[in-house]
Order: structure tokens, then C-alpha cells, then sequence
């Protein structure tokens, strides 16, 4: 009997469900496995695949533009998120505050965040105008001498960087929810034990935002490692090819060079690394996350 | 009775209560999971159908028609045989004017073939990946739009059809077409693409700035002697020796200006017979390539890494363009509102050789096409008296027939009174884009990006001119065999 009606439920489930179940498969997990078997053809789009076995891995061994893209990426990833989280943190304990007007500091700051990736390019190329750009002028002010931000293979990079901090609004909203998860009764506890303000810090805040730490590492890991829109907004990959991140050169390939087979094969490495990348930030952080409640 | 089997009987009892209370709440479950099962069922049939449309009002309606269609050479035209509706599409560029220009050449074109509906689509985004990806989805438009350095690589991958059966049935004198333009359309002597206008290269001008400087109009003959010349009285740096006011946007990136430049000294681009590019080996392509690179490294020519913050000729900051007349009527509206003149002359006669890029874009058919009839003529079209002056009417490009080279619809368009003899003098100068046409088409891309790095390399102060065009050519002629 239960049976009967469990499998009624179930069959009633389902077709709810496959909507959104035959949309993930034909339109995700499909593409995914073509993208696969593609990494393994010379493929321009047009005419039918052809098997190369190894041969665009083998390629990507031995691709000097390969190694230049997934260096940069790194480099960017490398600094681009400890600086981002530590920016967001930073901005969350400021405005973690009962202040009058906190609400609309919390909104300016978030703002960034919610720019069309587009507009956003088109704002800091102005801003980083060497000629014109309100940074040099910025500089200037301050007696230093003009920089070259996108004009120079060395600057391109820190001047992305400093782009992408501009949105450390997003993981700020992050660290603000995390912060007010935390009971005040730790806090009154510590006080009553004579903690000082640091101690507070360290033993409590630390310890109860630490999912979120885990959190944001991890999104930011993925969403650098992913740097698309905002360069291509910007530089294009330049110039002579110094911010042309592994995204950046995986779109060039497919669809400037036509060459899917290559750019499949450089898709899937992608992957491979942000998979190994959050399984080993999954494996650290049994020793470093802490869940309220949880028993070790 | 065991603890187990107690479970087990209480747990029948509390299900059938519960049956017997909610029978009536299962039939209307099953009721919902039938209308459920029902209205996924017509989703995914509207889907599929959906999916596999795409062309198949085309192919509706291209059985109806016959057999009329498939690029029938038949004496007798599309428009005179009697045909059943037919509906083409046609994918133009986003860019503003574009469709409204290809709207009037529809209005004239379904005049003389009132049968055929003609769809106009933008190409939303990037028009070569658009083109690319409709291709392999089997979505391409009928009729596309494409520019001159895509011909061969879209025709070496099939995605083209040939044109020229429809010419001569559809009033197209091709000897009155600028044979250049026409070139540019074409692989294997085959035309691929008709070309929608006459784009010879230009130098456009502030003429205010000129004036400021008390200098004249330049002549249409005027050289590149004179060029620099103007360039030097044109350019304005403040004291930290910052460009505040530049002579030229050369446009740098465009084949059509750098090409010229490589040829200007009498220097060749590339050995075809025994597939070298002589980039580097012939310096006088260097000598060619310096004097237009030069022009950006001394402050005379707009920085291509100086990320301006708008348009500097619209801006007024810039006294020469070098351009096509596409841009010609947003420079004469912004020219109006900010108060400067404007003018145009020839692109200057460089030191050894009068090259001029002659680029231009145009539409060709889809090799998939089941109306390829009635798309053919739709192409033909363009290279009609009626079919420019069409297309003309926004005043944004010059006619492809030399005999509408005195037609005064372009000539006043979009203001009257400039020098527009400069538009179409020294057609014979008109040179294509030889990369883009000798190269093997894998070649082509990376030839390109050869030209990108050399450049900025040496702008940048990377490598020497020499040690620049060397690693370009070595680049290409290392997979050129």
C-alpha cells in the first residue's frame, strides 16, 4: 500500500522535476560530454569532427601561448582572491556596525557589484586612460608620476586586479551575513572571561565565519579562474597577449581560430585544475572550518 | 506477534485510514498528474517541432514553388515566372543604419519580385561567430552579410554559394561594378560575396583645426611629403611632451591602411610562387610599415594602447582620419553639433607606389539556402542602378557602379558641397587585401596577429622594427609549405 502511493508520489515528482531534469541534460551534461569527445578531434564547427586521439592535449604540452595563459591566470587567481576576501572582510567588520544610514553605505558598496560586466569595462578604460583617465590624475595629485595600467604588458595585470577589487562588494554581503550568524552570547561570554578585543576576534569571530572564509575561497577560486567578461571588456587579451587568461584564449580559439578541438581540450584542463583546486580546499578545510555544533 | 510485525500492522492500518480519508485527494492527484503528464507531453512536442523549424517554412515553401528554386540558370528571371509566396532571411550587422539601408533596398527589390517576403534579422553580436555558429546549427539566413577578408574562409568552409549565375538574369552588368570591389567577393575567380559599396580608403578632415593653423585644404594629389608636413603644424604636446592634439587617427589596425603603408616604399608582402612572406626579407616593407608606425610612436597618430575616452576626430582633437565614407554623416552631425568643419581628401600618394586600401563588406547566399533563386536576386539587387541608390539613401556609402560615379544621391549625401571627388579618384590604386588573399585560409588568422604583435612589439619598445617583422615572418613562412 505505502509502496503504491510512495511510487505515485514519486512518478508525480519526477515530471515536476523534469523540466528542469531534461533541460540539465540536454542542454548541460550533453554539451559537457561533446565538449569531451571534441577535446579529441580537430573540429572547426562546420564540418564533421575528426579523430586525433591526443593530439590537441599533446599540442597544449608543448604551447608556449598555453603556459604564458594558464601562468597569468594563475598569478591573477593567486592574488586577486586573498585580496578580494580580505577587502570584502574588511569592509563587512566596518559596516557590521548599528549606525544611522548603515543600510545605504552597505548598498553604495555593493553597487559594483551589480555594473554590467560591459559597462564596467568601459568605465575603467576611461579611468585608466593614460591621457585622459582620472587615475593619473589621481596620481598626479599626489606628486606621483603617471602609470601605464592597460597600455603595458607589465601593468595590464595589477591594473585588473585593482579592477576586480572594485567588486569585493559581493563577497562583503557574504562576510556581513556571516558575521550576523554569529550568537552574541559568545561574545558576552568572552567579555565576561575578560577577552580582549582581539582575543574575541580570534577565538570567535574567526572560528564562526570560517564556512564562510571556506565559501568565499572557493567561489572566488572558480570565478578567477573564470575571468572572462571583464577582460575581454577591457584589454582583449592585450597587449602582446598579457592578460590573455586561459578563458580568454579558450574563446579565441573556438571561435576566432575556429579551433574547437584545441579549445575543447584547453576547456576540459581548465577544469581539471578548479576540480583539483576545490577538492584539495575541500580536503584542508576539515582543519580549518568549523560548523556550530559540530563534534570532532 | 514480534516488535517488528507490530510496526509493520500498525503501519497498514494508519495507511489505509489514511487511504480511505484521502481517495478523494488521489483521484484528484491522479487527475493532476495526467494533466501534469499531458501538458509536459505537448511541451516537449511544441519543443521539438520548435527545434526542428528553423528552415522548415522554407522548406514548405520551397516545395511549393515547384521546383523553382536551386540556382536555376533558366533564361526566363525569378520575378517572371509564376511562383507560390516565398520568404527569404536575411542577417545584416548590428551597427546603426545597416538594416534601415537593407530595409530600402527590400522596398525596391519586392517591387519587381512581389512574391518573396524578405525577413531582415541583426546579427547580434560578433557577425563571424554569428555566422559561424548559425552555420552549424543549419540556422544561416538565405542572404548574409559578411565582410571581404571572410570570403575565402567561409567559402573554404562551404558555407558560401556561388553567385554569378545570377547576374546576367537579373540585369547585372558586372563590367560596370568597380573591379576591385568585385575581387573582393571573389575565390578561384568564382564570386562569393557582391559587394555593397565602394569603399576606397579616405582621409577625412577637420578642417577647422586646418584653419586654426592657417593651412589650406590639402590637394586630391597631394603626397607624403605634404602629409608630414601638416602633421608636424597639425600636432599640438603640452610641456611634459604629451600628444594633447594629434595630426592623424591612422586607424592603424586596418589592412586597409597598413598594407598600403607596407607596399608605399615598393616593397612586396609575399612571395606566392615560393610561399614566403617577405616581410622581413624585403626591408622595404619595414621602411613602408615604419612611416605609419612612426606616426603613433612620435605623437602624431593616435596611441593603439591609449584607451581614449571617446572618439578623438568626433572629439575635434583629431585633424585627419583616415576612414571610409560609412563614417561620413556621424561625422557631419557631430561636426554640427560641436561646432568644427569638416572636410575629405585622398588617401595621400606615398613615396614610391599609389596604393590605396580598397575594403569593403557585401552579402552572399548560403550554400544551404533552399531559395537560392530568389536569394540570388536578392544579392543582384546590390549591384543594380536601383538597388544602390537604395541603399545609398542614408548617405553612407559610395555606389559600386562607376556609372552612378556622377550620380548626385551620393554625391549630396549627406551634405552637399565636399570634396567628394576624393571618394572614388584613383580607382586604379585600389589595392586587396593580399594576406587575405594569397594566404592558405589556416594561415590567414594568424598572419593577422602576426601584423597585431609586430606592431605593438615595436610601439612598445619591445623589439627593433627589424627584429619585429622578422618574428612575423618566421611565424607564418615556419607552417607556410
Amino acid at each position: 500500500m505505502k509502496s503504491r502511493k510512495s511510487v505515485r508520489e514519486a512518478i508525480a515528482g519526477y515530471l515536476f522535476t523534469s523540466p528542469v531534469t531534461i533541460g540539465i541534460l540536454l542542454f548541460t551534461a550533453w554539451p559537457v560530454l561533446q565538449s569531451l569527445y571534441y577535446s579529441f578531434t580537430k573540429f572547426n564547427i562546420i564540418k564533421s569532427p575528426v579523430w586525433i586521439g591526443t593530439d590537441n592535449y599533446e599540442k597544449m604540452a608543448h604551447d608556449p601561448e598555453f603556459w604564458q595563459s594558464l601562468r597569468i591566470t594563475a598569478v591573477y587567481t593567486g592574488i586577486s582572491v586573498p585580496a578580494s576576501l580580505l577587502i570584502g572582510f574588511l569592509l563587512a567588520l566596518l559596516l557590521h556596525r548599528q549606525l544611522p544610514g548603515i543600510g545605504l553605505f552597505r548598498t553604495i558598496f555593493y553597487l559594483p557589484v551589480v555594473v554590467p560586466v560591459v559597462a564596467l569595462g568601459i568605465l575603467w578604460k576611461q579611468l585608466y586612460s593614460p591621457t585622459f583617465g582620472f587615475a593619473n590624475e589621481l596620481l598626479k595629485m599626489f606628486g606621483l608620476p603617471p602609470y601605464t595600467w592597460f597600455s603595458q604588458p607589465e601593468s595590464v595585470i595589477p591594473s585588473l586586479i585593482i579592477m576586480g577589487l572594485w567588486q569585493a562588494g559581493g563577497s562583503m554581503i557574504i562576510w556581513l551575513a556571516g558575521f550576523q550568524g554569529i550568537p552574541a552570547h559568545l561574545y558576552e561570554a568572552a567579555i565576561v572571561d575578560g577577552a580582549s578585543r582581539f582575543r574575541r576576534f580570534w577565538n570567535i569571530t574567526i572560528p564562526m565565519i570560517s564556512p564562510v572564509i571556506f565559501f568565499n575561497l572557493i567561489m572566488g577560486f572558480i570565478g578567477s579562474f573564470q575571468v572572462f567578461g571583464q577582460v575581454m571588456a577591457t584589454t582583449a587579451g592585450g597587449p602582446l597577449n598579457a592578460s590573455n587568461f586561459l578563458m580568454v584564449m579558450i574563446y579565441k580559439k573556438a571561435f576566432r581560430t575556429l579551433d574547437m578541438g584545441y579549445a575543447s581540450a584547453l576547456g576540459w584542463v581548465l577544469f581539471v585544475i578548479v576540480l583539483l583546486l576545490t577538492a584539495f580546499i575541500f580536503r584542508s578545510s576539515r582543519s580549518w572550518v568549523h560548523y556550530e555544533g559540530e563534534v570532532r | 506477534m514480534t516488535r517488528e510485525e507490530e510496526t509493520w500492522e500498525e503501519e497498514t492500518w494508519e495507511e489505509e485510514t489514511w487511504e480511505a480519508e484521502t481517495r478523494e485527494d488521489d483521484k484528484v492527484n491522479k487527475t493532476n498528474v495526467k494533466t501534469g503528464l499531458a501538458i509536459l507531453l505537448m511541451s516537449c512536442m511544441i519543443g521539438v517541432l520548435a527545434a526542428c523549424g528553423g528552415n522548415s517554412n522554407s522548406n514548405n515553401l520551397k516545395a511549393d514553388t515547384g521546383g523553382a528554386s536551386g540556382g536555376s540558370t533558366a533564361s526566363q528571371t525569378a520575378s517572371e515566372k509564376a511562383h507560390d509566396p516565398v520568404e527569404i532571411r536575411v542577417g545584416v550587422p548590428e551597427w546603426a543604419g545597416e538594416a534601415e539601408n537593407v530595409e530600402a533596398v527590400v522596398s525596391v527589390f519586392q517591387e519587381k519580385y512581389p512574391y518573396v517576403t524578405v525577413n531582415v534579422e541583426k546579427m547580434v553580436g560578433d557577425p563571424h561567430a554569428k555566422v559561424l555558429a548559425q552555420a552549424a546549427a543549419n540556422e544561416l539566413p538565405d542572404v548574409f552579410w559578411l565582410p571581404d577578408t571572410s570570403v575565402r574562409e567561409f567559402e573554404d568552409l562551404g558555407i558560401l554559394a556561388p553567385l554569378d549565375e545570377y547576374f546576367a538574369p537579373n540585369g547585372v552588368d558586372v563590367n560596370d561594378v568597380y573591379p576591385s570591389m568585385l575581387d573582393l567577393g571573389k575565390v578561384n575567380n568564382e564570386t562569393y560575396m557582391v559587394p555593397r559599396d565602394y569603399a576606397h580608403v579616405v582621409t577625412l578632415v577637420n578642417t577647422t583645426l586646418l584653419k586654426n593653423e592657417g593651412l589650406p585644404l590639402p590637394s586630391n594629389d597631394w603626397d607624403w611629403e605634404t602629409f608630414m608636413d601638416y602633421a608636424k603644424k597639425l600636432t599640438k604636446k603640452d610641456a611634459s611632451g604629451t600628444t594633447t592634439q594629434w595630426a592623424v587617427n591612422s586607424n592603424i589596425h586596418w589592412w586597409a591602411v597598413w598594407t598600403p603603408f607596407a607596399l608605399g616604399h615598393g616593397g612586396k608582402l609575399l612571395d606566392a610562387e615560393n610561399r614566403k612572406l617577405t616581410i622581413a626579407s624585403d626591408p622595404l616593407v619595414g621602411e613602408g610599415l615604419r612611416d605609419l608606425w612612426d606616426l603613433s610612436k612620435d605623437g602624431y597618430a593616435l596611441d593603439p594602447n591609449g584607451q581614449y575616452p571617446e572618439d578623438m576626430f568626433l572629439a575635434g582633437k583629431v585633424a585627419f582620419y583616415f576612414a571610409v565614407k560609412s563614417v561620413a554623416s556621424q561625422i557631419n552631425d557631430v561636426a554640427a553639433a560641436k561646432g568644427f568643419e569638416w572636410d575629405v581628401v585622398p588617401f595621400p600618394q606615398l613615396p614610391a607606389v599609389h596604393a590605396v586600401g580598397g575594403g569593403t563588406s557585401g552579402y552572399s547566399i548560403s550554400s544551404k539556402s533552399d531559395h537560392k533563386e530568389e536569394a540570388g536576386a536578392f544579392v543582384s539587387m546590390f549591384l543594380t542602378a536601383d538597388g544602390q541608390k537604395a541603399f545609398n539613401s542614408a548617405g553612407n556609402s559610395v555606389p559600386v557602379l562607376k556609372s552612378m560615379e556622377s550620380d548626385e544621391t551620393w554625391r549630396n549625401s549627406p551634405v552637399e558641397g565636399k570634396n567628394v571627388e576624393a571618394y572614388t579618384i584613383a580607382p586604379e590604386a585600389d589595392i586587396l587585401p593580399i594576406l587575405s588573399s594569397e594566404l592558405p585560409v589556416a594561415l590567414i588568422n594568424e598572419a593577422n596577429a602576426g601584423y597585431e604583435d609586430a606592431m605593438n612589439k615595436y610601439l612598445l619598445g619591445k623589439l627593433s622594427l627589424v627584429d619585429a617583422l622578422q618574428e612575423w615572418e618566421d611565424r607564418i613562412n615556419k607552417e607556410w609549405k
